[in-house]
């Protein structure tokens, strides 16, 4: 009864009604688009950098994370990554070594972070084999091989082929090794394409011969995008002691506090539109209320109580509300659907920016975040009851006599 | 006498009008919020990319830039830098050289990194790199060393301790000295805190470069004339490179389009959102006054003077928004300015953007200019709101009109 007084209220002014419900629903529309893009870019960042530059758990040596101090090293990490694998069916484990140094040509010599990997399991998660510009990707036997990027190429005046001597330090004696130039990579990063140097892990355990088979990471990685929680306890007890394991939050706080501080400025700027559209509402019902407040009046001696009017309003704040969260939730996810079929690629705009040492793709696609839009679409229709809460409380005060008179 | 009507109407409904220009001026503050936030920013961002590392213009040999040869040093450096010196629009110039080494300490830690040789005097005048020593002094004299905060954890090495710098000399042979560490540096700049700087001539003899320089760095005067400037000086020196800090940093350019792209679109949607609830209110004060309108009609008063009115009472609650609007927004850019936005990512540092370590607060920087837009913005959507009901009030038959209650 209640609600069929408050829409036809509602209808009776459809111009204001629609007006009302359209801020809602723009408002609506614009958060669960933009919502549902920067999860999805969130996942493709936070898959390709996860895989590449760590793992869902990481082991490193006690003590790594905080000093990112080179000459720390697991020993024996095939016999470790081997326990690890064997307790975890199902996860992919692998081994990754970390050394800082000097690479010189004839003509330059720059300083660079060398990272020895096992060629074919890190082809499987690292982008750089596919980003190749020139020669070919690292195999199992390319022990005297390196890949370097394309800016470090240039400015060594080098090419497929040629020699180049990698100088790191070990116990503060200075070794040099030398390589030659198998492939270069072009990610379009400035950092990356300039500093970055890659080559077998065996071949970089060449450079540390007092310590056998080392490694700096022996990364766990799942077919998931997420790993269950068990994983990084049962990791641990394979591990055993005297290793840190993380999660990828903790091995890579970069990129975690950047998602965080991403989703929060996102939060207060979508959160702002919401009390925007919010402050329509009340401005409406407010309005409607004062125009009719000789109806009010009417109403009133006809024997509806003060609770009734109150309740009346409220009505038709919710009903505005649903109107508006439909509306919004439709649009949302019409304005979604080309972002999540087809992305957008920003490449023309800007260049890959890579975050904790990976390049970023630069086509971005969309996901539907259901979690965000149901706790939007709620969010709206709240604002709306709430914004309905002044005007309803006001009515419910009227006094009838004064009410007839007004107008 | 028709802006007064108008003035008076908009008072007729006190709390609609405050509830309106209210929820505009909210928009407008936020649009000036988010510009404090981003000045802010980019204000650091600068700071540690063009003051205290690039500079506004660089001069090197034809090839440097792209192979950052060691050999490629700038020919008749001198004779450029008094040239310089003598040009009005440059405020000042400093030589460097620059090339990577390993560095280590007493302990067995060694790091790779970039070593800089600069002109003690020049270089502090020109990016008050004196300013950024943390622990120590600035170098005095040559021989001396000051290393980046970076570094000086890698390697364990403490003021009042030595560096020992191995590289590769010009002549092909190995440069090995060791120097002692006067100070410690942090400049934000994640390559540069990763390195040493050392005296110019202390640098050139290491790597026997024979008096050659690599960069010759220019501040001008004048931060929005650099590109006239640096055109200047590229048809001065044809035979060498001369490029303007947005050539050597294009992606700090990218981000302040993006930047100004996601404002843009930002005063875009809260105008859009703004602009329902403008129509809104213009419509239901003009249906509130059907009976008014029609009494004016009949006493004569032209339809494009009600117009006139009613656009007028929009763009006079236009500018009640914009008053609301800078007052909140001045409160908001105060805040930023005063207590900041918190960015800490790591214990006390903060975020790490495109080779930047930003203060783990930002505050707030607000350029005059940004406020056009969405003040602009503001008069505009509040003027289209008004046509609409405009038109409709104008349209209204007077018969019609008078009869309703």
């Amino acid at each position: 009864m209640i609600f069929r007084l408050a829409f036809r209220n509602l209808i009776r002014r459809p111009v204001q009604s629609f007006l009302a419900a359209g801020a809602v629903g723009g408002s609506l529309m614009i958060l669960i688009a933009t919502t549902n893009f920067q999860e999805g870019a969130w996942v493709n960042v936070v898959r390709d950098t996860v895989r590449a530059a760590a793992g869902h758990v990481v082991v490193q040596p006690l003590g790594f994370q905080k000093s990112k101090d080179p000459e720390l090293l697991i020993p024996d990490s095939a016999a470790l990554a081997g326990t690890i694998a064997s307790a975890n069916p199902g996860t992919t484990v692998i081994r990754r070594i970390f050394v800082g140094g000097m690479i010189a040509s004839p003509n330059n010599s720059v300083a660079v972070a060398l990272n020895g990997v096992e060629p074919e399991a890190e082809k499987a998660v690292s982008q750089i084999p596919e980003k190749l510009k020139e020669g070919e990707w690292l195999k199992a036997d390319s022990d005297g091989e390196v890949i370097i990027g394309v800016t470090l190429a240039k400015r060594l005046q080098v090419s497929i082929g040629d020699k180049v001597v990698v100088t790191s330090s070990r116990k503060g004696e200075l070794q040099g090794f030398p390589f030659r130039v198998a492939g270069t990579f072009e990610v379009g990063s400035a950092a990356m394409d300039a500093f970055f140097v890659l080559a077998t892990l065996s071949a970089v355990q060449n450079l540390i011969p007092d310590v056998t088979d080392p490694a700096t990471q022996v990364a766990v990685q799942v077919p998931e995008f997420e790993a269950p929680d068990s994983l990084l306890g049962s990791v641990a007890t394979a591990a055993g002691e005297g290793f840190e394991v993380l999660p990828w939050e903790e091995a890579l706080p970069t990129l975690y506090n950047t998602r965080k501080l991403d989703r929060v400025s996102n939060a207060v700027t979508l959160g702002f539109l919401a009390i925007l559209s919010t402050i329509g509402i009340l401005n409406v019902l407010l309005m409607s209320l004062f125009q009719r407040t000789r109806e009010m009046g009417m109403l009133q001696a006809l024997g509806m109580r003060p609770s009734g009017l109150t309740k009346l309003l409220m009505a038709e704040g919710l009903l505005l509300g649903v109107f508006g969260a439909v509306l919004g939730l439709v649009l949302g996810l019409a304005v979604s659907f080309p972002l999540v079929e087809y992305g957008f690629d920003y490449s023309m705009m800007q260049d890959a920016t890579p975050v904790s040492g990976v390049a970023l793709d630069t086509h971005i696609k969309g996901i539907y975040s259901w979690s965000h839009t149901v706790v939007w679409t709620v969010a709206h229709l709240c604002f709306a009851v709430l914004a309905a809460l002044w005007p309803a409380f006001r009515a419910g005060r009227l006094e009838a006599v004064d009410s007839l008179r007004a107008g | 006498m028709l802006t007064q009507i108008a003035w008076r109407n908009l008072w007729r409904n006190k709390r609609r009008t405050v509830l309106t220009a209210l929820t505009m001026g909210l928009g407008v503050a936020f649009c000036i919020w988010m510009a404090s936030y981003m000045g802010g920013f980019m204000k650091v961002m600068r700071g540690a990319t063009v003051d205290r590392n690039i500079g506004h213009i660089q001069i090197n040999h034809q090839d440097y830039p792209e192979t950052q040869n060691p050999y490629d040093v700038v020919p008749k450096a001198q004779s450029i830098i008094e040239s310089l010196g003598q040009n009005a629009q440059v405020k000042t110039v400093a030589p460097r050289v620059q090339a990577y080494a390993m560095f280590a300490g007493d302990d067995d830690k060694a790091a790779p990194g970039k070593l800089i040789g600069v002109d003690i005097a020049a270089e502090a005048k020109m990016t008050e790199f004196d300013q950024r020593i943390e622990d120590g002094t600035w170098l005095k004299a040559p021989g001396q060393a000051v290393i980046g905060r970076e570094l000086a954890d890698k390697t364990n090495i403490k003021v009042g301790g030595k560096l020992l710098v191995v590289g590769t000399a010009l002549d092909g042979s190995i440069a090995n000295q060791v120097y002692p560490v006067v100070g410690i540096y942090s400049t934000g700049n994640v390559a540069v805190d990763g390195g040493a700087v050392i005296p110019l001539a202390t640098a050139q003899e290491l790597l026997v470069l024979d008096g050659g320089v690599h960069e010759v760095v220019v501040v001008t005067h004048d931060f929005d004339r650099i590109e006239k400037t640096k055109a200047e000086l590229a048809s001065q020196w044809k035979e060498l490179s001369v490029r303007s800090w947005s050539e050597i940093a294009p992606d700090l350019v990218q981000m302040e389009g993006m930047i100004s792209a996601s404002s843009l679109i930002m005063i875009g949607i809260i105008m859009f959102l703004t602009g329902f609830m403008i129509i809104n209110t213009l419509l239901m004060s003009v249906y509130e006054r059907t009976r008014e309108f029609g009494l004016l009609i009949s006493l004569g008063l032209q339809p494009p003077k009600i117009i006139q009115m009613i656009l007028l009472e929009s763009g006079l609650l236009g500018l009640v928004s914009c008053l609301f609007g800078l007052a909140l927004g001045w409160c908001a850019h105060m805040g930023m300015v005063h207590i900041g936005f918190p960015l800490e990512v790591e214990d006390g540092k903060g975020f790490v953007f495109n080779g930047v370590t930003l203060d783990p607060v930002v505050y707030g920087s607000l350029d005059p200019g940004a406020l056009v837009l969405p003040l602009m913005a503001v008069m505009i959507t509040a003027l289209l709101g008004g046509i609409w009901p405009a038109m409709r009030a104008s349209r209204l038959d007077p018969v019609v009109a008078l009869a309703q209650e």
